[in-house]
């Protein structure tokens, strides 16, 4: 029996091991986690921007539907 | 939560004393004051109206309502007469919190949504966005990067 191929597969298969484990692992979950985070930062995104429209509007900044002049 | 729940009734039904001999809607579309600012109720208003047709046609006899309450609620409203004319309402509330989007319905339902409805939760804020930004403000929405539709 040779020894040291035998030694070599051993390596082999503990740097392969290696390999897959240094590569981060994302589980499902996480990623469902970090999709629902970015939902949440994008349904605040949209309200501020609502909110700043309507800021501007009853500031006098802005108009809104045309029907009302400017203050 | 009495507090919000008070400044959504009031958003939605108003606190302005009706005149018994009148025939008002409960929340009136602000007349044309061409010298009068608006509130931001009626701005709401305003926006509602654009929000209750994102969801198709209205059916007959149903008054919906769907805005943007404040940076972390929309609401979504819907009112009708049942067979025996009794008026029914439906309000959900959306609450954006830190881990998701809080549904909170009557009799104190709560859920976090997923999937579809998320999905669809999601495309309607975004097409209110656009639309009461166009329609409503005169303003050319600004770029925002949607979020790409993810399989489960």
């Amino acid at each position: 029996m040779d020894q040291k191929s035998d030694i070599d597969t051993i390596q082999m298969g503990y740097e392969e091991t290696a390999v897959t484990s240094q590569q981060p692992h994302i589980s499902h979950t996480q990623k469902s986690r970090q999709n629902e985070h970015s939902e949440v930062q994008d349904a605040l995104t949209l309200a501020s921007m609502l909110q700043q429209l309507r800021t501007q509007t009853l500031s006098g900044e802005r108009s809104a539907g045309g029907d009302t002049l400017h203050a | 939560m009495p507090n919000l729940l008070q400044k959504t009734l009031t958003m939605l039904i108003g606190t302005e004393p009706l005149a018994k001999d009148l025939q008002v809607p409960k929340t009136q579309k602000p007349r044309k004051r061409p010298f009068k600012k608006l509130t931001e109720r009626e701005l709401i208003q305003l926006e509602s109206d654009i929000g209750a047709q994102l969801f198709g046609e209205i059916p007959k006899g149903h008054r919906r309502e769907f805005f943007n309450l404040d940076l972390s609620t929309w609401i979504w409203y819907d009112e009708w007469l049942d067979e025996k004319s009794h008026r029914q309402s439906m309000t959900i509330r959306y609450e954006v919190h830190e881990n998701g989007i809080l549904k909170v319905q009557q009799g104190a339902r709560y859920n976090f949504i997923d999937g579809q409805e998320l999905e669809n939760f999601m495309a309607a804020i975004h097409l209110y966005y656009e639309r009461v930004a166009r329609e409503l403000y005169r303003a050319e929405p600004q770029q925002q990067s949607r979020l790409q539709v993810h399989t489960v």
